[in-house]
């Protein structure tokens, strides 16, 4: 049975990690089976996705409809499984996957499954935002997470996951739709590339894994860091070293190990508010297909943050000192 | 004779402005049977503290020579200038206006009122003028003088000092003490209070408050006012002790203080253009607490001795923009001016 795997991302849930594993490690996931194919030049399949949402221009190529029709029929007759990966193809805004033509493309496929993962939506938001600020004006981050809770949507991307289902649903059934928790699977013994792996029929030793998951990508910036460094610098880019003297001045204020978030308390309790009933829906929708899957509510270790309202009259005289020398 | 009106201060009551606007219409006040003298090195006549207060500021040349007499008598420098100034201008007609804050100055030397009494003696009439201020309002006012000049220490341990020693930069902040002190040499009736707050409501402003004192016909509009940049305004509170917590223990910098009013400028208006503070709500009920029963007693002096004059309380609490109010946004808005670098010294 031929099988074609589609992973929609979500951004910010360690896709660039699982593309630059499967990229690297095409010939071991062919020896099991699946094919991760090069398609374009990016180790994801974000070209696939132009077909429908635009792009960079480095990620164009001459027909991306006909690269899909070519994988179907190179693949579609025999027995192997094809995963291709793009978070792109989770875009709601500007542009988006037409999944009903999605759909029809990839008809060759005995089988074709969607899969996605999601995270609680605030370290969904804070990832996007970490995310935009790389060397980009972001704008102030009240109107951002504003944003974020009215529309529902940050960068384009859905923070309610019931409209990213909707979406998938209008081109897949509910039973070709298969949902991953990344905060369970980041905390899971083999790790989110051990938890995909397993998803797409891969059966690896836990060393073999270990050494996959090693060397994760894109190590963020410390967030609040960053976020006080975007705020006073916008409306131009923040310097890294601007950031970097930031950090500096609240690890002078934290005790060791303490982990920051760009949330004062009150906007996470607001995140807690909008999202945790419209999550609960989203379960409630997908337990007749998926009746183990839970989506965790705020971060695991949220308690613990070090919050942006938590900053005082000290950090802020502090800074103002250390920024002076 | 001549009537003698001395006024005597308090620090931060307007009294620089006073002084620099009497010095600049002298000739116009001695038309009109004022006479300010133009005595030592300032506008004012600090020269005329020296007989108790160490002024070493004041060059030698500015007191001249003395007289074989008062050699003789033993006198200083000081003091021969002293006398020779009051043998001078005491048999003349009209009134003679001195100004000078240091003569209410406690520490760390102070004027001997009795030695100050008698030495003015030949004058036909004296009485001695000083303008209280609400601690709040005084205390933080001295702390901004010093940090203008870039001599002030850090804020918390200077109000601690204040409130435990009633005392701040050697200046009485318990008004009641200036006035026991000036009883040693003068009677009741030889004391003027003013408010400060009230000096600044009077339909002339404080200079028409002194020129009626004086009896004058003149009007604060018969003056030349000051140019703004002579007028010695005061800085914000909050964007000095800022500039000040900024660089402290090296100088503020006029740039950075100026950064952080432009900053200041834009919170003020998202918090309903409240006057800044640079006191937390906590230090200004203490303030309040701690000089309370002092403030009694004044107000039974006053009532005693010039029914009609109050002390002024201090501005209620929620008219002021305290350092807590700040928000992060407004400590992004005023860390921004240093991060960007927005803060040249020397402009």
């Amino acid at each position: 049975m031929s099988r074609l795997i589609i992973h929609v991302g979500t951004h910010k849930t360690a896709t660039t990690h699982i593309q630059d594993s499967f990229h690297r490690n095409r010939t071991l996931l062919r020896q099991h089976g699946v094919i991760y194919p090069q398609i374009g030049v990016a180790h994801g399949q974000h070209s696939l996705a132009t077909a429908w949402v635009n792009l960079p221009a480095q990620y164009s190529i001459a027909d991306p409809r006909q690269a899909w029709r070519d994988l179907a029929a190179a693949y579609g007759g025999g027995d192997q499984t094809v995963f291709v990966s793009s978070e792109e193809l989770s875009r709601l805004q500007p542009t988006c996957v037409d999944m009903a033509d999605l759909a029809r493309l990839t008809q060759g496929f005995d089988d074709v499954r969607i899969i996605c993962t999601l995270r609680n939506q605030a370290g969904f938001v804070q990832s996007i935002y970490q995310e935009l600020s790389r060397g980009f004006v972001v704008g102030p981050w009240g109107a951002m997470f504003h944003r974020a809770l009215e529309g529902s949507l940050i960068a384009g991307f859905a923070v309610d996951y019931n409209l990213l289902y909707d979406h998938l649903l209008t081109g897949f059934r509910a039973d070709q739709i298969r949902f991953v928790s990344y905060d369970a699977a980041v905390r899971s013994e083999r790790g989110i590339l051990g938890v995909f792996l397993q998803e797409i029929g891969v059966t690896l030793d836990d060393d073999h894994v270990a050494r996959l998951n090693a060397g994760r990508a894109n190590v963020s910036l410390p967030p609040l860091a960053n976020l006080l460094a975007n705020e006073m610098s916008h409306p131009q880019v923040a310097q890294p070293q601007l950031v970097q003297r930031l950090c500096d001045c609240i690890a002078e204020c934290l005790p060791p190990g303490t982990r920051t978030t760009i949330f004062s308390r009150p906007e996470m309790n607001r995140l807690r508010e909008t999202f945790v009933p419209l999550n609960r829906r989203l379960l409630e929708r997908i337990r007749p297909f998926q009746p183990e899957f839970e989506l965790a509510e705020t971060p695991e270790n949220a308690p613990r943050l070090f919050y942006r309202n938590q900053l005082g009259e000290d950090f802020w005289l502090g800074t103002l000192r250390h920024l002076s020398r | 004779m001549a009537r003698l009106l001395l006024h005597i201060g308090a620090y931060t009551t307007a009294i620089s402005y006073l002084q620099k606007l009497f010095h600049g219409n002298r000739q116009l006040l001695a038309e009109h049977g004022i006479l300010y003298p133009d005595v030592g090195p300032n506008p004012a006549h600090h020269i005329l503290v020296t007989p108790w207060i160490d002024t070493p500021a004041i060059g030698a040349h500015h007191y001249g020579s003395r007289s074989l007499v008062d050699r003789l008598l033993g006198k200083n420098p000081h003091e021969a200038f002293f006398d020779r100034f009051v043998r001078q201008h005491a048999h003349r007609k009209g009134t003679v206006l001195l100004s000078a804050e240091v003569f209410s100055r406690a520490k760390p030397q102070h004027v001997d009122m009795r030695d100050l009494a008698h030495r003015l003696a030949p004058f036909e009439d004296v009485r001695i003028v000083y303008t209280v201020r609400h601690q709040a309002d005084y205390i933080q006012s001295i702390w901004l003088q010093l940090a203008v000049i870039g001599k002030a220490p850090r804020f918390e341990p200077f109000l601690e000092a204040a409130l435990a020693q009633h005392l701040a930069s050697g200046l009485w902040v318990d008004h009641g003490k200036v006035i026991d002190h000036v009883l040693t040499g003068f009677s009741p009736d030889q004391l003027v209070i003013l408010d400060h707050e009230a000096t600044r409501c009077h339909p002339d402003g404080v200079a028409g408050l002194f020129l009626d004192l004086m009896g004058s016909p003149l009007r604060f509009a018969d003056l030349q006012d000051l140019e703004p940049r002579e007028a010695d305004v005061s800085p914000d509170p909050l964007a000095t002790w800022l500039a000040h917590s900024t660089r402290w223990p090296s100088p503020s910098g006029a740039g950075l203080v100026r950064a952080f009013q432009t900053s200041l400028d834009h919170i003020r208006e998202r918090h309903g253009r409240k006057r800044t503070t640079l006191y937390s709500r906590a230090q200004y009920r203490q303030i309040e607490e701690t000089f309370a029963a002092d403030n009694d007693k004044l107000a039974g002096w006053l009532q005693a001795n010039q029914p009609g004059t109050t002390l002024s309380p201090p501005a209620a609490p929620d008219t002021l923009l305290f350092r807590e109010d700040l928000t992060i946004a407004d400590w992004i808005g005023l860390t921004r001016q240093v991060a960007m670098g927005r803060a040249k010294d020397g402009d």
